[in-house]
């Protein structure tokens, strides 16, 4: 455990430790909305295809919309 | 006595997220020289870039992921789960690299660069979704088309 804190005495590196693992914590939330977001997307294409056009038009939005989350999460690392 | 039905066309599957795309880029083109110009007063020159590379960024993700989905559902629904996660993954790769990338470069304003980056995602996809909206509650419908 003292070594531990001996390897990590620059407070640089451990800002940027700590950034890495605040932004990986960040993915995680919108990585399980995407897939959630797409599974029934598929699933609705699949009881529905004629409705696929509209379905994909609101599955791209939300995609997009939950990629704004990750976004958000690792450029506030930069700033 | 029945009532007529009303016709109602279906969206085109093929290429509708390209066509999305192409409607945000539209929209990008329409607002980056006010962008750009802003930034460019307030913060000079690492501003303007910033901005400038920040809106280029956002639109080719956007017609990336587009082209990518498009592609997916081509082939089969199923590939479409695949493709969506690939290119969440793709585009934070590259969101990451060019971040990297714009802290090495000095002529960049970083805050500039990143906050047109959420801005303009934000923005473009809420401007985006007023029209989607529109037309799929009623698809013949389209907001303020020009008259030629």
């Amino acid at each position: 455990m003292h070594s531990l804190f001996l390897a990590v005495t620059d407070a640089g590196e451990l800002k940027s430790g700590l950034s890495a693992v605040g932004y990986g914590l960040a993915a995680i939330g919108p990585g399980i909305g995407i897939g959630y977001l797409v599974g029934q997307s598929v699933q609705a294409m699949a009881r529905q295809p004629e409705m696929a056009g509209t379905v994909r038009t609101t599955m791209f939005l939300g995609i997009a919309f939950a990629e704004a989350l990750a976004l958000i999460g690792f450029v506030v690392i930069f700033i | 006595m029945t009532s007529p039905t009303p016709k109602v066309t279906p969206p085109d599957p093929d290429g509708i997220e390209s066509r999305i795309a192409r409607d945000i880029a539209r929209h990008a083109a329409m607002i980056s020289p006010v962008v750009v110009l802003v930034t460019g007063l307030i913060w000079g020159w690492g501003g303007a870039l910033g901005s400038a590379l920040a809106l280029a960024l956002v639109v080719l993700n956007f017609l990336g992921a587009a082209a990518l989905l498009g592609w997916a559902a081509r082939i089969a629904p199923e590939t479409v789960m695949v493709a969506a996660m690939g290119g969440y993954l793709l585009s934070l790769v590259i969101f990451i690299a060019a971040c990297v990338a714009m802290k090495q470069v000095t002529a960049v304003d970083l805050p500039v660069f990143c906050f047109t980056l959420i801005g303009a995602h934000l923005g473009l996809l809420f401007w985006e979704l007023r029209s989607i909206s529109l037309s799929l509650a009623s698809p013949g419908l389209r907001p303020a088309q020009k008259k030629e």
